[in-house]
């Protein structure tokens, strides 16, 4: 079944599209969302809402975009979504710990391990995921897609709606961005 | 991690620590977890609606409809076989018919 079926009759409402569709990207999009939100648990979340949301909204995909693109966008717009949820929580938690308005105690989340890099690389990788949370949110968003996805700048292109240019411009400041995060901690540990 | 490399060397051995990363795989069940997250959203009548849209319990529940009108046919056929005494009616159970009501006698004068 090619695309433009399976978009039909998910658009009619056949479930085994629908399962064809969730078989087919599960993995594409819990990779996605795993480097973006760097906890399983939330990923595996995610996934699960991704694909509701990708039923709930099929009547509107016109075909303009491939159904993967439509997919990482909806992947990227909840991560997004979730980030910043978190963040409201990490500063409302702290605003609350200053008053002493709650004596909850404040867990740091640990560090976050992908199942997927190699073993020799593994040290390694903690590190650069911690700066990689650090960086701005579109610049986060290009390099999880180039360097986790394995994603070339035009499919980027495409995904992020901008140009080549553009989506070279976010790597290479998400780059720079990265370096001087990681020389900041080789700073404090070597 | 190998501490005799230079910092430069550090940062750029861990910028490249991504190298021939593989794919993080989901869960195999998603695909009911998601059925079950679609299911928990819908509303009552919906979820109804799905429910009776499953074959299985249709068959079941269109068979136990046809057994309920089996009954019901052949418990009104017997109810129609039972001879009934008839019911007295009021006039002759109450004897009104026929009944005389005697002529006021006026006094002797």
């Amino acid at each position: 079944m090619n695309e433009q079926e399976l978009t039909a009759r998910l658009q009619q409402g056949d479930q085994l599209a629908y399962k064809q569709l969730v078989d087919a990207w599960k993995d594409m999009v819990y990779n996605t969302a795993l480097g973006l939100v760097q906890n399983e648990m939330d990923a595996e979340d995610l996934v699960q809402d991704v694909f509701v949301k990708a039923w709930e909204s099929i009547g509107g995909f016109k075909g303009e975009s491939k159904l993967s693109t439509w997919l990482y966008r909806i992947t990227i717009t909840k991560s997004l979504d979730l980030l910043r949820s978190r963040k409201r929580k990490k500063r409302f938690a702290f605003v609350n710990s200053i008053f002493g308005l709650n004596n909850e105690l404040v867990i740091n989340p640990p560090d976050f391990l992908h199942p997927g890099v190699k073993a020799e690389n593994k040290e390694r990788s903690v590190e650069l995921f911690k700066a990689i949370d650090k960086l701005p949110q579109q610049q986060k968003v290009a390099f999880v897609l180039t360097r986790v996805e394995g994603l070339n700048h035009k499919a980027v292109s495409e995904i992020l709606n901008t140009s080549i240019p553009a989506v070279e411009s976010l790597l290479q400041r998400a780059r720079v961005n990265l370096k001087k995060e990681l020389e900041h901690f080789y700073r404090q540990h070597l | 991690m190998n501490n005799r490399l230079s910092p430069a060397e550090q940062i750029e051995a861990t910028l490249n620590s991504l190298d021939g990363i593989e794919r993080a795989a989901a869960n195999p069940f998603l695909y009911t977890r998601v059925q079950a997250k679609l299911m928990a959203q819908l509303g009552p009548w919906e979820k109804a609606a799905r429910l009776l849209s499953k074959p299985a319990l249709a068959i079941c529940i269109v068979i136990l409809a046809m057994a309920t009108n089996l009954v019901v046919v052949s418990a009104q056929k017997n109810a129609k076989a039972v001879a009934t005494a008839p019911e007295p009616d009021f006039s002759s159970e109450f004897a009104t018919v026929n009944y005389a009501f005697a002529e006021p006698t006026k006094p002797a004068k």
